[in-house]
């Protein structure tokens, strides 16, 4: 290939692509998987059947500089469930001291001194997003699960 | 080196489109689930804990819904009695939420709970596409022992038992449906567990 030929090639393979990415769904492809894993769930799209959600109470314990320690009775139920399979992973994640029950979240996540830990995860077998979860901080006024 | 990125861009136009060997959309995947909601409150009604989850329909169950709703020249439904019945069984992890043979006899059978830990006669809300059970309150001291740490749940038939009772009617009605392998829950004293159910079929 000479210089020309080679422009020519690269200018029509990027075509390709633009073309393939505009009118591909890639949901259900290689590229998608990859994405996936930049991305993450839309979890308002992911099957009801593959989502467990759970709700504890949280309640502020002490605060320093930007961190909150709250307590968080019933945290073992959510992370020890056999569906989990990141609960370890999740607990590092907040922190949690299973002896005393708290977890520490920075203080940005908490509005007030009692408020609901919301804990979503997509079970192992799900086709897509498998063992993904998130964590989120409610008003604790609000009762939607 | 042109050249190189022409290919690396054909290799990535080709990802684009080669199917993943899992190519189950939203819209392929079955859509009956069964989910269920736990709630855990204390004696003044402050929710402890919440869980929402979803079932494993069971073969028994699975044949007994096309039974009851086509007609194969048998009469392999011959009791009226339809599911109506919610049990809390003790087993962290009850069997038939991870084995679709799982059968009613093995529910109970796993269940060490022998008072009453059912719900029946429970007249489902349905719509165009759900059954719901509505809430059902299990209260500790009454449905089970004080501080009994509830690991799952069953739906099936009561059998016409007066609720509550012990276990899912193993004869002459509804069979063992759907369990749940819940997050267990212990339930203290003065406290309770409302329990949601509800089946979709879209």
């Amino acid at each position: 290939m000479n210089k020309k030929q080679e422009k020519i090639f690269v200018l029509v393979a990027a075509a390709v692509v633009i073309v393939v990415f505009a009118f591909t769904p890639w949901s259900n492809n290689y590229f998608g998987l990859l994405l996936d894993t930049f991305t993450g769930p839309n979890w308002d799209e992911v099957n009801p059947h593959d989502v467990v959600k759970n709700v504890i109470p949280i309640t502020l314990i002490d605060k320093v500089d930007n961190n909150c320690k709250m307590s968080a009775e019933n945290l073992d139920n959510v992370i020890e469930h056999q569906y989990f399979v990141r609960g370890k992973e999740f607990a590092q994640a907040v922190n949690y001291d299973v002896k005393n029950n708290t977890i520490v979240l920075p203080c940005e996540m908490v509005d007030d001194e009692k408020s609901r830990l919301h804990v979503w995860y997509i079970i192992e077998e799900a086709p897509r997003h498998g063992g993904t979860y998130k964590y989120f901080v409610t008003p604790w006024n609000d009762t939607v699960p | 080196m042109l050249k190189f990125i022409g290919f690396a861009l054909i290799f990535l136009g080709f990802l684009m489109v080669l199917p993943t060997t899992n190519s189950n959309t939203q819209s392929d995947l079955p859509k009956m689930y069964g989910i269920a909601t736990i709630v855990l409150k204390d004696s003044t009604g402050n929710i402890l804990f919440e869980n929402v989850i979803h079932n494993q329909v069971v073969d028994v169950g699975t044949t007994y819904m096309l039974e009851q709703t086509f007609s194969d020249g048998g009469t392999d439904v011959s009791d009226a009695s339809q599911v109506d019945t919610m049990c809390v069984t003790d087993a962290l992890v009850p069997d038939g939420a991870g084995n679709d043979g799982e059968t009613t006899s093995d529910f109970n059978t796993e269940n060490g709970l022998t008072g009453n830990n059912c719900i029946g006669g429970i007249s489902f809300i349905t719509t165009s596409t759900t059954a719901g059970s509505g809430t059902r309150t299990f209260i500790a001291g009454t449905h089970f022992p004080d501080g009994t740490t509830v690991g799952g749940i069953g739906i099936c038939g009561d059998n016409g038992a007066l609720s509550p009772f012990n276990n899912c009617s193993e004869a002459g009605d509804a069979p063992l449906l759907a369990v749940f392998n819940t997050a267990d829950v212990t339930v203290n004293t003065g406290e309770s567990v409302d329990i949601t159910y509800t089946l979709t079929l879209d």
